[in-house]
């Protein structure tokens, strides 16, 4: 079987390829102080029991919207965090339980691409220290004129050009931003890149710029992205397969078109009956979702879209669906479908 | 029903307000700039008209000026704002603090925490504007206020108005922002992203409930945006800006199946789709000018695909073509043969 969903962002044929990175029953739990005074009673979800697989080559697109774990998940994934519980394997590996020394050597392989550009850079270093900062961690024997070759070579690939090496963060624009940090993501040549909201913050004419950009760096590089974004016109765009998170779980992963066109679970319909179909000659009625995401400190007991779910009954009040395998290549967590 | 005239000299009936030759500049240690020029356009009652631009095209200026909420360093230096009849520009500023803002237009931002006081429960947030302006007693205020925010879709009201800010969640806040401007019955409600910062499903509910009060209460919008699928769904003129200038204007209709001004072209272009198109996405190439930093000419030349010399040289004048109002070169009807 091969739902071959070939998209946008690279031309890798995708389908049941080989995985590069596996997630197990994958959970995030923090111990919240409901109040000040308090016992440290509550506990808050942030991931709970994911499991799912990302094959290389491909662009697996995760949407949801706020508190439904996504951006969690990206630095679980990566390791900037610790997972309470669950594996997540690499090429085969394990890497949760990975030493310092053996993590240090992982995230060569494996890049972040964060949401606020300027944020995430120092305003008092120059653009040839930002791209060169993992560089001079990874490998510090690279002869001095070799790097300089190298990060002229990355602002280049990512569309700027070599002069703007002395230059600060604050000269340039948001998009100009976002390219130099993408620059930096690639510096070490990774396998597996993390884009967190990497779009988000950027105009539409200079949006469209960033996601051709990145759709040449993964045909160039042979990257595999996890695309984090709440944005699912993006999402569509970009992804071969999506997944869709609420409420810190997985609630349908299918092929890109399948999801889109024939979107299986009540969320999954309901997040895409919400948004606007950009014409305005079909302003067909909105699917109007009642109420508002629940607070993950009380998550529901039973699916956590119960209490928003047009179709839900007593079973789905109390017992949590489990993520079932279909047909046609996707899994649906849902008792209804 | 107001009378005024718009821009053509055509006399409508319907305009509720008509900005007209509006320019703001702005001081700043680096000089002083221009960061909308000439802008002019009408509201018609009961209408929701969209200011669409991305950042730096001026749209939150507009939308500033209009509410006389400039920062220290902005001044109107021409145009008028005719609200229902009355040049704004001509008021003394108490009688604009008094009678008209937060009376007659009132305004409702994209962050609701930032814009909400929080040391101030709901129920005084709402009646504030009524107790002070309208004289009326508190406790029909109070009543009001009740009133209103089960007319924005808020659940048990009597308890919510003695609740603070914090223990609202965003999309919650943004319906109190929306009661509050609501309160007064403004005549026109001045909208800048209010649904920016929500999660899709609860933009869904906010730009339905927006669409409700304009169809149940004749409010007139005014809806400033980046996000031309909120203005596909909510609009029924749009107003396009960029660099400051207005670029194109029409229905909303006509501005998405029959987009004049290339910068409007890209935009749209440049929209991922949601059916979902292989390959790389159409792009505007370049970075909109800064403020300080706008080209001669037409300010879209240095982007623009069909660019001759003349962009470079003349500002290009505003033509009507079919229904839309266009400022750009190719439209010119006497335009010679080799510009083209």
């Amino acid at each position: 079987m091969n739902a071959s969903t070939g998209n946008a962002t690279g031309n890798a044929p995708v389908g049941r390829g080989e995985v590069l990175l596996a997630a197990r029953d994958l959970s995030k739990h923090y111990r919240v102080r409901q109040s000040f005074f308090g016992p440290a009673s509550a506990v808050l979800k942030a991931v709970d029991r994911l499991s799912f697989e990302v094959y290389r080559g491909e662009t697996l697109g995760v949407v949801g919207e706020s508190g439904c774990g996504k951006s969690t998940l990206g630095r679980i994934l990566l390791r900037l965090e610790d997972p309470t519980e669950g594996d997540v394997s690499f090429e085969g590996e394990d890497i949760v339980g990975y030493d310092r020394r053996r993590l240090r050597a992982l995230r060569e392989e494996m890049q972040f691409i964060f949401q606020d550009p300027y944020s995430s850079m120092n305003p008092k270093m120059t653009i040839r220290d930002i791209i060169l900062e993992p560089l001079e961690n990874y490998r510090p024997d690279m002869a001095v004129s070799e790097r300089e070759t190298l990060a002229g070579d990355l602002l280049e690939m990512v569309g700027l050009t070599r002069d703007v090496l002395r230059r600060y963060p604050h000269e340039f624009s948001g998009g100009q931003r976002q390219r130099v940090v993408i620059a930096r993501g690639i510096a070490l040549n990774p396998k597996f890149v993390v884009c967190d909201e990497v779009v988000s913050a950027l105009d539409v004419s200079v949006q469209a710029q960033v996601i051709n950009l990145l759709a040449d760096l993964k045909r160039r590089l042979s990257l595999t992205y996890l695309f984090i974004s709440h944005d699912l016109r993006v999402i569509r765009h970009v992804s071969d397969r999506v997944m869709v998170l609420y409420l810190g779980q997985i609630m349908e992963i299918a092929p890109v078109n399948d999801l889109f066109d024939r979107p299986m679970h009540p969320y999954t319909r309901s997040l895409l009956g919400a948004i606007s179909k950009g014409d305005p000659r079909n302003r067909q009625e909105r699917v109007i979702l009642r109420g508002e995401i629940p607070s993950p400190l009380n998550a529901p007991a039973g699916c956590p879209f119960a209490t928003r779910c047009p179709m839900a009954d007593t079973r789905c009040h109390e017992e949590q669906p489990r993520l079932e395998p279909r047909d046609d290549g996707r899994v649906v967590s849902c008792w209804k479908v | 029903m107001p009378l005024t005239r718009n821009s053509k000299g055509v006399t409508t009936v319907s305009e509720i307000l008509r900005v007209s030759g509006l320019t703001v500049e702005f001081s700043t240690e680096d000089g002083t700039f221009s960061a909308i020029e000439d802008v002019g356009f009408g509201l018609e009652q009961g209408k929701t008209l969209a200011i669409v631009g991305e950042s730096g095209s001026g749209k939150s200026v507009t939308s500033l000026a209009i509410m006389q909420l400039l920062a220290e360093n902005g001044r109107i230096t021409a145009g008028e704002i005719v609200l229902d009849g009355e040049n704004l520009l001509d008021l003394p500023p108490n009688d604009i603090q008094h009678r008209i803002l937060g009376q007659q237009i009132s305004m409702i931002f994209q962050e609701p925490m930032t814009a909400l006081n929080p040391i101030l429960t709901v129920g005084d947030q709402i009646t504030e504007v009524l107790l002070e302006h309208q004289g009326i007693a508190k406790k029909a205020a109070y009543e009001r206020a009740i009133e209103v925010l089960r007319e924005v879709g808020i659940p048990s009201p009597e308890k919510r108005i003695r609740q603070y800010p914090h223990e609202l969640s965003g999309g919650m806040r943004q319906r109190v922002m929306i009661a509050m401007g609501l309160v007064s019955e403004p005549k026109v409600m001045i909208a800048d992203e209010p649904t920016t910062a929500l999660d899709v499903t609860i933009e869904a509910q906010i730009l339905d409930l927006l669409d409700r009060l304009k169809r149940e209460f004749g409010t007139s919008i005014l809806f400033v945006t980046h996000d031309l699928n909120v203005v596909a769904d909510i609009a029924d003129d749009v107003i396009v800006m960029y660099a400051g200038q207005i670029v194109e204007r029409g229905s909303v209709l006509d501005v998405f199946e029959q987009p004049k001004h290339p910068y409007t072209q890209g935009l749209l272009g440049a929209m991922p789709s949601l059916t979902g198109v292989e390959g790389d996405l159409p792009t505007i190439p370049g970075v909109v000018p800064s403020i300080a930093n706008r080209p001669s000419g037409c300010r879209f030349h240095n982007r623009c695909p069909f660019a001759h010399p003349r962009c470079t040289a003349e500002a290009p004048a505003v033509y009507r073509v079919g229904g839309q109002d266009v400022r750009c070169h190719l439209f010119d009807p006497h335009r010679s043969e080799e510009s083209q």
